[in-house]
Protein backbone atom coordinates (compact mmCIF):
# COMPACT_ATOMS: atom_id res chain seq x y z
CA UNK A 1 0.00 0.00 0.00
CA UNK A 2 2.81 2.41 0.92
CA UNK A 3 4.42 1.73 -2.43
CA UNK A 4 1.17 2.45 -4.25
CA UNK A 5 0.84 5.77 -2.42
CA UNK A 6 4.46 6.61 -3.29
CA UNK A 7 3.80 5.69 -6.93
CA UNK A 8 0.70 7.87 -7.24
CA UNK A 9 2.26 10.78 -5.32
CA UNK A 10 5.34 10.66 -7.55
CA UNK A 11 3.22 10.57 -10.67
CA UNK A 12 0.95 13.43 -9.60
CA UNK A 13 3.85 15.66 -8.49
CA UNK A 14 5.68 14.88 -11.73
CA UNK A 15 2.78 15.92 -13.96
CA UNK A 16 2.04 19.05 -11.89
CA UNK A 17 5.67 20.14 -12.27
CA UNK A 18 5.72 19.28 -15.98
CA UNK A 19 2.47 21.22 -16.40
CA UNK A 20 3.90 24.26 -14.61
CA UNK A 21 7.12 24.17 -16.67
CA UNK A 22 5.23 23.77 -19.96
CA UNK A 23 2.66 26.45 -19.16
CA UNK A 24 5.25 28.87 -17.87
CA UNK A 25 7.64 28.18 -20.74
CA UNK A 26 5.22 28.36 -23.60
CA UNK A 27 2.65 30.86 -22.28
CA UNK A 28 5.29 33.31 -21.04
CA UNK A 29 7.21 32.95 -24.28
CA UNK A 30 4.09 33.57 -26.41
CA UNK A 31 3.22 36.56 -24.25
CA UNK A 32 6.69 38.09 -24.64
CA UNK A 33 6.61 37.37 -28.39
CA UNK A 34 3.27 39.15 -28.58
CA UNK A 35 4.65 42.23 -26.81
CA UNK A 36 7.61 42.42 -29.19
CA UNK A 37 5.39 41.96 -32.23
CA UNK A 38 3.20 44.85 -31.08
CA UNK A 39 6.21 47.14 -30.64
CA UNK B 1 -1.24 -7.01 -7.76
CA UNK B 2 -4.84 -6.77 -8.80
CA UNK B 3 -7.04 -7.71 -5.91
CA UNK B 4 -7.29 -10.52 -3.46
CA UNK B 5 -7.84 -13.72 -5.33
CA UNK B 6 -6.21 -17.00 -4.74
CA UNK B 7 -4.64 -17.08 -8.17
CA UNK B 8 -2.48 -14.11 -7.31
CA UNK B 9 -2.03 -14.59 -3.62
CA UNK B 10 -0.65 -17.58 -1.81
CA UNK B 11 0.07 -17.26 1.83
CA UNK B 12 3.19 -19.06 2.69
CA UNK B 13 5.74 -18.89 5.37
CA UNK B 14 9.44 -18.59 5.30
CA UNK B 15 12.19 -18.81 7.80
CA UNK B 16 13.69 -15.37 8.27
CA UNK B 17 17.20 -16.76 8.15
CA UNK B 18 20.25 -14.59 7.69
CA UNK B 19 20.71 -16.05 4.23
CA UNK B 20 17.24 -14.80 3.37
CA UNK B 21 18.43 -11.24 3.83
CA UNK B 22 21.53 -11.55 1.64
CA UNK B 23 19.49 -10.60 -1.43
CA UNK B 24 18.52 -7.19 -0.06
CA UNK B 25 22.11 -6.51 1.07
CA UNK B 26 23.29 -7.48 -2.41
CA UNK B 27 20.84 -5.05 -4.00
CA UNK B 28 22.10 -2.22 -1.79
CA UNK B 29 25.67 -3.16 -2.75
CA UNK B 30 24.90 -3.39 -6.49
CA UNK B 31 23.22 0.03 -6.32
CA UNK B 32 26.09 1.57 -4.35
CA UNK B 33 28.80 0.51 -6.82
CA UNK B 34 27.74 2.92 -9.62
CA UNK B 35 27.38 5.72 -7.06
CA UNK B 36 30.98 5.14 -5.90
CA UNK B 37 32.23 4.94 -9.50
CA UNK B 38 30.36 8.17 -10.28
CA UNK B 39 31.83 9.92 -7.24
CA UNK B 40 35.37 8.85 -8.20
CA UNK B 41 35.01 9.97 -11.82
CA UNK B 42 35.18 13.75 -11.35
CA UNK B 43 36.18 15.84 -8.29
CA UNK B 44 33.16 16.82 -6.23
CA UNK B 45 34.25 20.46 -6.30
CA UNK B 46 33.68 20.36 -10.04
CA UNK B 47 30.36 18.50 -9.82
CA UNK B 48 28.94 20.87 -7.26
CA UNK B 49 30.94 23.99 -8.24
CA UNK B 50 27.83 26.03 -9.02
CA UNK B 51 24.11 25.45 -8.84
CA UNK B 52 23.76 24.65 -12.53
CA UNK B 53 26.36 21.82 -12.56
CA UNK B 54 25.09 20.64 -9.18
CA UNK B 55 21.58 20.08 -10.54
CA UNK B 56 22.96 18.40 -13.67
CA UNK B 57 25.11 16.13 -11.49
CA UNK B 58 22.22 15.20 -9.20
CA UNK B 59 19.94 14.59 -12.20
CA UNK B 60 22.48 12.26 -13.81
CA UNK B 61 23.07 10.38 -10.57
CA UNK B 62 19.32 9.86 -10.14
CA UNK B 63 19.19 8.42 -13.66
CA UNK B 64 22.10 6.06 -12.95
CA UNK B 65 20.56 4.82 -9.69
CA UNK B 66 17.14 4.51 -11.35
CA UNK B 67 18.47 2.39 -14.20
CA UNK B 68 20.51 0.22 -11.81
CA UNK B 69 17.41 -0.49 -9.74
CA UNK B 70 15.34 -1.03 -12.91
CA UNK B 71 17.87 -3.67 -14.06
CA UNK B 72 17.68 -5.36 -10.65
CA UNK B 73 13.87 -5.24 -10.71
CA UNK B 74 13.80 -6.87 -14.13
CA UNK B 75 16.17 -9.61 -12.99
CA UNK B 76 14.03 -10.34 -9.92
CA UNK B 77 10.93 -10.72 -12.08
CA UNK B 78 12.53 -13.59 -13.99
CA UNK B 79 11.72 -16.09 -11.21
CA UNK B 80 15.30 -17.39 -11.14
CA UNK B 81 15.26 -20.32 -8.74
CA UNK B 82 18.87 -19.91 -7.60
CA UNK B 83 18.13 -16.39 -6.30
CA UNK B 84 15.15 -17.50 -4.23
CA UNK B 85 17.07 -18.65 -1.17
CA UNK B 86 18.86 -15.29 -0.89
CA UNK B 87 15.51 -13.57 -0.41
CA UNK B 88 13.90 -16.16 1.87
CA UNK B 89 11.47 -17.40 -0.78
CA UNK B 90 9.98 -16.41 -4.09
CA UNK B 91 7.20 -14.37 -2.48
CA UNK B 92 9.73 -12.19 -0.67
CA UNK B 93 11.70 -11.89 -3.88
CA UNK B 94 8.58 -10.57 -5.59
CA UNK B 95 7.99 -8.14 -2.73
CA UNK B 96 11.53 -6.80 -3.14
CA UNK B 97 10.83 -6.62 -6.89
CA UNK B 98 7.79 -4.40 -6.20
CA UNK B 99 9.71 -2.11 -3.86
CA UNK B 100 12.78 -1.77 -6.07
CA UNK B 101 10.53 -1.18 -9.10
CA UNK B 102 8.66 1.69 -7.48
CA UNK B 103 11.87 3.23 -6.08
CA UNK B 104 13.47 2.96 -9.55
CA UNK B 105 10.40 4.60 -11.05
CA UNK B 106 10.52 7.51 -8.59
CA UNK B 107 14.24 8.08 -9.27
CA UNK B 108 13.64 7.99 -13.02
CA UNK B 109 10.71 10.44 -12.71
CA UNK B 110 12.90 12.91 -10.84
CA UNK B 111 15.82 12.50 -13.26
CA UNK B 112 14.50 14.75 -16.13
CA UNK B 113 12.95 17.31 -13.77
CA UNK B 114 16.25 17.95 -11.99
CA UNK B 115 18.14 18.01 -15.30
CA UNK B 116 15.70 20.67 -16.59
CA UNK B 117 16.41 23.09 -13.72
CA UNK B 118 19.71 24.52 -15.12
CA UNK B 119 17.84 25.55 -18.29
CA UNK B 120 15.78 28.03 -16.29
CA UNK B 121 18.78 30.34 -16.13
CA UNK B 122 18.24 30.88 -19.86
CA UNK B 123 14.43 30.80 -19.94
CA UNK B 124 11.53 28.63 -18.86
CA UNK B 125 10.93 27.95 -22.56
CA UNK B 126 14.36 26.30 -22.79
CA UNK B 127 13.48 24.14 -19.79
CA UNK B 128 10.13 23.20 -21.37
CA UNK B 129 11.82 22.38 -24.68
CA UNK B 130 14.36 20.20 -22.89
CA UNK B 131 11.53 18.04 -21.58
CA UNK B 132 9.91 17.54 -24.98
CA UNK B 133 10.96 15.13 -27.77
CA UNK B 134 13.30 16.63 -30.34
CA UNK B 135 15.74 15.54 -33.06
CA UNK B 136 17.95 14.13 -30.29
CA UNK B 137 17.02 10.44 -30.47
CA UNK B 138 19.01 9.19 -27.49
CA UNK B 139 17.08 11.71 -25.41
CA UNK B 140 13.80 10.67 -27.05
CA UNK B 141 14.45 7.03 -26.07
CA UNK B 142 14.54 8.16 -22.46
CA UNK B 143 11.34 10.23 -22.79
CA UNK B 144 9.42 7.41 -24.46
CA UNK B 145 10.72 4.86 -21.93
CA UNK B 146 9.52 7.00 -19.03
CA UNK B 147 6.11 7.66 -20.60
CA UNK B 148 5.60 3.97 -21.36
CA UNK B 149 6.68 3.09 -17.85
CA UNK B 150 4.08 5.46 -16.41
CA UNK B 151 1.27 4.07 -18.57
CA UNK B 152 2.12 0.39 -18.06
CA UNK B 153 2.66 0.64 -14.32
CA UNK B 154 -0.54 2.62 -13.83
CA UNK B 155 -2.55 0.06 -15.80
CA UNK B 156 -1.06 -2.96 -14.07
CA UNK B 157 -1.43 -1.44 -10.62
CA UNK B 158 -4.93 -0.04 -10.96
CA UNK B 159 -6.83 -1.48 -13.94
CA UNK B 160 -9.27 -4.29 -13.26
CA UNK B 161 -8.61 -6.08 -16.51
CA UNK B 162 -8.01 -9.74 -17.16
CA UNK B 163 -5.06 -10.96 -15.14
CA UNK B 164 -3.30 -12.48 -18.14
CA UNK B 165 -3.57 -9.19 -20.10
CA UNK B 166 -2.23 -7.23 -17.14
CA UNK B 167 0.64 -9.68 -16.83
CA UNK B 168 1.43 -9.26 -20.52
CA UNK B 169 1.42 -5.45 -20.20
CA UNK B 170 3.68 -5.69 -17.16
CA UNK B 171 6.06 -7.89 -19.12
CA UNK B 172 6.41 -5.18 -21.78
CA UNK B 173 8.38 -3.27 -19.16
CA UNK B 174 11.33 -5.37 -20.38
CA UNK B 175 11.14 -3.52 -23.70
CA UNK B 176 10.83 -0.24 -21.79
CA UNK B 177 14.04 -1.13 -19.96
CA UNK B 178 15.74 -1.72 -23.33
CA UNK B 179 14.69 1.79 -24.47
CA UNK B 180 15.93 3.25 -21.20
CA UNK B 181 19.24 1.40 -21.58
CA UNK B 182 19.64 2.79 -25.12
CA UNK B 183 19.10 6.27 -23.70
CA UNK B 184 21.66 5.68 -20.93
CA UNK B 185 24.39 4.39 -23.18
CA UNK B 186 23.90 6.59 -26.25
CA UNK B 187 23.45 10.00 -24.64
CA UNK B 188 26.65 11.91 -23.76
CA UNK B 189 26.98 11.57 -19.98
CA UNK B 190 29.17 10.22 -17.21
CA UNK B 191 28.33 6.70 -18.39
CA UNK B 192 29.76 7.36 -21.84
CA UNK B 193 32.85 8.97 -20.31
CA UNK B 194 33.69 6.37 -17.69
CA UNK B 195 34.80 2.93 -18.84
CA UNK B 196 34.15 1.44 -15.39
CA UNK B 197 30.65 2.89 -15.09
CA UNK B 198 29.80 1.98 -18.67
CA UNK B 199 30.91 -1.65 -18.34
CA UNK B 200 29.34 -2.06 -14.95
CA UNK B 201 25.96 -0.82 -16.15
CA UNK B 202 26.31 -2.73 -19.44
CA UNK B 203 26.93 -5.96 -17.52
CA UNK B 204 24.01 -5.34 -15.18
CA UNK B 205 21.69 -4.38 -18.06
CA UNK B 206 22.89 -7.35 -20.12
CA UNK B 207 22.17 -9.73 -17.25
CA UNK B 208 18.73 -8.17 -16.68
CA UNK B 209 17.84 -8.42 -20.37
CA UNK B 210 19.12 -12.01 -20.53
CA UNK B 211 16.96 -12.89 -17.50
CA UNK B 212 13.99 -11.17 -19.14
CA UNK B 213 14.51 -13.04 -22.43
CA UNK B 214 14.95 -16.33 -20.56
CA UNK B 215 11.65 -15.95 -18.72
CA UNK B 216 9.39 -13.89 -20.96
CA UNK B 217 10.44 -14.44 -24.57
CA UNK B 218 12.00 -17.91 -24.57
CA UNK B 219 10.37 -19.25 -21.41
CA UNK B 220 8.52 -22.01 -23.22
CA UNK B 221 11.84 -23.35 -24.56
CA UNK B 222 14.28 -22.65 -21.73
CA UNK B 223 12.38 -22.92 -18.47
CA UNK B 224 12.27 -26.43 -17.02
CA UNK B 225 8.69 -27.68 -16.71
CA UNK B 226 7.33 -31.07 -15.67
CA UNK B 227 4.50 -32.77 -17.50
CA UNK B 228 1.74 -34.32 -15.41
CA UNK B 229 -1.63 -35.84 -16.24
CA UNK B 230 -4.77 -34.95 -14.31
CA UNK B 231 -5.84 -38.18 -12.65
CA UNK B 232 -8.76 -36.90 -10.63
CA UNK B 233 -10.68 -33.71 -9.85
CA UNK B 234 -12.52 -33.81 -6.55
CA UNK B 235 -15.05 -31.27 -5.39
CA UNK B 236 -14.46 -31.25 -1.62
CA UNK B 237 -17.25 -28.79 -0.90
CA UNK B 238 -19.14 -26.05 -2.75
CA UNK B 239 -15.99 -23.98 -3.33
CA UNK B 240 -12.96 -26.20 -2.65
CA UNK B 241 -11.53 -28.39 -5.40
CA UNK B 242 -8.66 -30.85 -5.22
CA UNK B 243 -6.77 -31.71 -8.39
CA UNK B 244 -4.74 -34.92 -8.34
CA UNK B 245 -1.97 -35.30 -10.91
CA UNK B 246 0.49 -38.06 -11.81
CA UNK B 247 3.82 -37.56 -13.59
CA UNK B 248 4.47 -38.31 -17.22
CA UNK B 249 8.24 -38.76 -17.28
CA UNK B 250 10.25 -36.85 -14.67
CA UNK B 251 8.75 -36.44 -11.21
CA UNK B 252 9.05 -33.09 -9.49
CA UNK B 253 10.67 -33.42 -6.07
CA UNK B 254 9.59 -30.97 -3.40
CA UNK B 255 9.70 -30.21 0.31
CA UNK B 256 6.78 -29.74 2.72
CA UNK B 257 5.18 -26.34 2.25
CA UNK B 258 6.48 -25.55 -1.22
CA UNK B 259 4.37 -24.36 -4.13
CA UNK B 260 4.32 -24.65 -7.90
CA UNK B 261 3.14 -22.86 -11.01
CA UNK B 262 0.74 -24.83 -13.15
CA UNK B 263 -1.05 -24.43 -16.47
CA UNK B 264 -3.55 -26.94 -17.85
CA UNK B 265 -3.67 -27.87 -21.52
CA UNK B 266 -6.77 -29.19 -23.27
CA UNK B 267 -8.50 -29.13 -19.91
CA UNK B 268 -11.52 -27.10 -20.96
CA UNK B 269 -10.27 -24.02 -19.07
CA UNK B 270 -7.84 -21.15 -19.75
CA UNK B 271 -4.21 -22.09 -20.23
CA UNK B 272 -3.05 -19.39 -17.84
CA UNK B 273 -0.19 -20.15 -15.46
CA UNK B 274 -1.01 -19.78 -11.75
CA UNK B 275 0.72 -20.48 -8.45
CA UNK B 276 -0.71 -22.97 -5.95
CA UNK B 277 0.52 -24.52 -2.75
CA UNK B 278 1.24 -28.24 -3.01
CA UNK B 279 -1.12 -30.04 -0.65
CA UNK B 280 0.22 -33.59 -1.06
CA UNK B 281 3.09 -34.85 1.07
CA UNK B 282 6.48 -35.23 -0.69
CA UNK B 283 6.34 -39.00 -0.16
CA UNK B 284 3.08 -39.39 -2.12
CA UNK B 285 3.14 -40.64 -5.67
CA UNK B 286 0.44 -38.22 -6.73
CA UNK B 287 0.86 -34.47 -6.78
CA UNK B 288 -2.13 -32.61 -5.34
CA UNK B 289 -3.21 -29.00 -5.27
CA UNK B 290 -6.23 -27.79 -3.33
CA UNK B 291 -7.92 -24.62 -4.48
CA UNK B 292 -10.76 -22.42 -3.39
CA UNK B 293 -13.03 -20.69 -5.95
CA UNK B 294 -12.17 -17.07 -5.25
CA UNK B 295 -11.66 -15.71 -8.77
CA UNK B 296 -12.65 -16.52 -12.36
CA UNK B 297 -9.78 -18.93 -12.84
CA UNK B 298 -10.11 -20.80 -9.56
CA UNK B 299 -13.86 -21.06 -10.13
CA UNK B 300 -13.16 -22.81 -13.44
CA UNK B 301 -10.77 -25.37 -11.93
CA UNK B 302 -13.60 -27.70 -10.94
CA UNK B 303 -14.17 -28.17 -14.69
CA UNK B 304 -10.64 -29.38 -15.45
CA UNK B 305 -10.97 -32.54 -17.54
CA UNK B 306 -9.56 -35.78 -16.22
CA UNK B 307 -6.73 -36.93 -18.49
CA UNK B 308 -5.73 -33.41 -19.50
CA UNK B 309 -2.10 -32.30 -19.35
CA UNK B 310 -0.65 -30.12 -16.60
CA UNK B 311 2.60 -28.24 -17.23
CA UNK B 312 4.29 -27.62 -13.91
CA UNK B 313 7.15 -25.35 -12.94
CA UNK B 314 8.70 -25.56 -9.53
CA UNK B 315 8.98 -26.26 -6.75
CA UNK B 316 9.32 -22.82 -5.18
CA UNK B 317 9.33 -21.51 -1.64
CA UNK B 318 11.61 -21.90 1.35
CA UNK B 319 8.65 -22.64 3.54
CA UNK B 320 8.79 -25.53 5.90
CA UNK B 321 8.35 -26.37 9.55
CA UNK B 322 11.70 -28.08 8.98
CA UNK B 323 13.32 -24.61 8.69
CA UNK B 324 11.88 -23.43 12.00
CA UNK B 325 14.32 -22.38 14.73
CA UNK B 326 12.32 -24.17 17.46
CA UNK B 327 10.91 -27.66 17.59
CA UNK B 328 7.97 -26.25 19.51
CA UNK B 329 5.71 -24.60 16.96
CA UNK B 330 2.33 -22.97 16.47
CA UNK B 331 0.64 -23.35 13.10
CA UNK B 332 -2.25 -21.03 12.33
CA UNK B 333 -4.33 -21.62 9.20
CA UNK B 334 -7.18 -19.37 8.11
CA UNK B 335 -9.62 -20.74 5.53
CA UNK B 336 -7.91 -21.97 2.35
CA UNK B 337 -4.62 -20.89 3.95
CA UNK B 338 -4.61 -24.47 5.21
CA UNK B 339 -3.14 -25.83 1.96
CA UNK B 340 0.58 -25.52 2.82
CA UNK B 341 -0.18 -26.96 6.28
CA UNK B 342 -1.90 -29.95 4.70
CA UNK B 343 1.35 -30.75 2.95
CA UNK B 344 3.29 -30.43 6.21
CA UNK B 345 0.78 -32.35 8.33
CA UNK B 346 0.64 -35.15 5.76
CA UNK B 347 4.42 -35.24 5.86
CA UNK B 348 4.29 -35.80 9.64
CA UNK B 349 2.24 -38.94 9.06
CA UNK B 350 5.25 -40.61 7.45
CA UNK B 351 7.76 -39.05 9.88
CA UNK B 352 6.22 -40.12 13.15
CA UNK B 353 9.65 -40.19 14.86
CA UNK B 354 10.11 -36.45 14.37
CA UNK B 355 10.35 -34.48 17.63
CA UNK B 356 8.33 -31.43 16.69
CA UNK B 357 5.61 -30.37 19.14
CA UNK B 358 2.93 -28.56 17.19
CA UNK B 359 -0.29 -26.78 18.15
CA UNK B 360 -2.24 -26.44 14.92
CA UNK B 361 -5.04 -23.84 14.94
CA UNK B 362 -7.43 -24.52 12.09
CA UNK B 363 -9.55 -21.40 11.81
CA UNK B 364 -12.57 -21.00 9.54
CA UNK B 365 -15.74 -18.94 9.64
CA UNK B 366 -18.06 -21.86 10.31
CA UNK B 367 -17.42 -25.35 11.66
CA UNK B 368 -18.84 -26.81 8.43
CA UNK B 369 -15.97 -25.24 6.47
CA UNK B 370 -13.39 -27.36 8.31
CA UNK B 371 -13.42 -29.99 5.62
CA UNK B 372 -9.92 -31.26 6.44
CA UNK B 373 -10.57 -31.65 10.16
CA UNK B 374 -11.27 -35.44 10.10
CA UNK B 375 -8.04 -36.10 8.20
CA UNK B 376 -6.03 -33.83 10.51
CA UNK B 377 -7.44 -35.61 13.57
CA UNK B 378 -6.46 -38.92 12.04
CA UNK B 379 -2.91 -37.64 11.47
CA UNK B 380 -2.82 -36.42 15.09
CA UNK B 381 -3.62 -39.97 16.23
CA UNK B 382 -0.57 -41.22 14.34
CA UNK B 383 1.60 -38.27 15.42
CA UNK B 384 0.48 -37.44 18.97
CA UNK B 385 2.72 -34.38 19.29
CA UNK B 386 0.43 -32.67 16.77
CA UNK B 387 -2.51 -31.06 18.58
CA UNK B 388 -5.37 -29.93 16.36
CA UNK B 389 -7.33 -26.94 17.66
CA UNK B 390 -10.38 -26.11 15.53
CA UNK B 391 -11.48 -22.50 15.78
CA UNK B 392 -14.72 -21.28 14.25
CA UNK B 393 -14.97 -17.49 14.19
CA UNK B 394 -18.78 -17.64 14.11
CA UNK B 395 -18.73 -19.41 17.46
CA UNK B 396 -15.64 -17.97 19.17
CA UNK B 397 -14.92 -14.71 17.33
CA UNK B 398 -11.76 -14.07 15.36
CA UNK B 399 -8.69 -15.98 16.44
CA UNK B 400 -6.34 -13.73 18.41
CA UNK B 401 -2.90 -14.30 19.85
CA UNK B 402 -4.47 -13.84 23.27
CA UNK B 403 -6.56 -16.94 22.64
CA UNK B 404 -3.52 -18.78 21.31
CA UNK B 405 -1.49 -17.92 24.42
CA UNK B 406 -4.30 -19.11 26.68
CA UNK B 407 -4.31 -22.50 24.98
CA UNK B 408 -0.63 -22.92 24.11
CA UNK B 409 1.17 -21.05 26.92
CA UNK B 410 4.17 -18.76 26.55
CA UNK B 411 4.84 -18.06 22.87
CA UNK B 412 8.25 -16.44 23.05
CA UNK B 413 10.17 -19.67 22.48
CA UNK B 414 7.99 -21.03 19.68
CA UNK B 415 8.09 -20.64 15.93
CA UNK B 416 4.75 -19.28 14.75
CA UNK B 417 3.55 -19.98 11.24
CA UNK B 418 0.56 -18.14 9.81
CA UNK B 419 -1.22 -18.62 6.53
CA UNK B 420 -4.60 -17.01 5.81
CA UNK B 421 -6.39 -13.85 4.70
CA UNK B 422 -4.30 -10.64 5.01
CA UNK B 423 -6.35 -9.05 7.86
CA UNK B 424 -5.97 -12.21 9.92
CA UNK B 425 -2.24 -12.44 9.26
CA UNK B 426 -1.70 -8.79 10.11
CA UNK B 427 -3.65 -9.24 13.35
CA UNK B 428 -1.69 -12.34 14.30
CA UNK B 429 1.68 -10.74 13.53
CA UNK B 430 0.77 -7.60 15.50
CA UNK B 431 -0.35 -9.81 18.42
CA UNK B 432 2.90 -11.80 18.30
CA UNK B 433 4.99 -8.63 18.41
CA UNK B 434 2.97 -7.27 21.33
CA UNK B 435 3.70 -10.47 23.23
CA UNK B 436 7.41 -10.15 22.61
CA UNK B 437 7.74 -13.02 20.12
CA UNK B 438 11.04 -12.42 18.29
CA UNK B 439 10.49 -11.48 14.63
CA UNK B 440 12.72 -14.34 13.51
CA UNK B 441 10.17 -16.79 14.97
CA UNK B 442 7.22 -15.31 13.06
CA UNK B 443 6.64 -16.77 9.63
CA UNK B 444 3.99 -15.33 7.40
CA UNK B 445 4.00 -13.92 3.98
CA UNK B 446 1.81 -12.75 1.18
CA UNK B 447 2.43 -13.86 -2.32
CA UNK B 448 1.79 -11.31 -5.04
CA UNK B 449 2.29 -11.59 -8.73
CA UNK B 450 2.63 -8.73 -11.22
Amino acid sequence: MKMKIAFVTGLVVFWILIGIIMLHGYVTHAYIDGIFKNC
Amino acid sequence: MVGYTQRKILYTMYSRSKKGKVGVVLIVLLTSIPIVLWLLLVPLSFRFGDSSTAFTSIGQLLGIIGMTLFAITLTLSARLAFLEEYFGGLDRMYNVHHYSGVIAFLFLLTHPLILAIPYFQYSSLKAAQFLLPSANWPKNFGIFALLLMMVLLTITLYARWRYQLLRFLHQILGAVFFLGALHSFLIPSDISQSIGLKWYLLSLSGFALAAYLYRTIFGSLLVKRYTYTVQNVRQLDATVTEIVMVPVGDTMRYSPGQFLFVSFKDAGIDRETHPFSISSAPSEKELRITTKALGDYTKSLKDVKIGSTARIEGPFGRFSYLHGLNKSQIWIAGGIGITPFLNMARNLRVNTQADYGIDFYYSTRTAAEMIFLPELKEIALQYPRLRIIPFSSDEKGFLTMGAVRTLSGDLRDKDIYVCGPPPMMHGIVAGCKQMGVPTKYIHCEEFKLL
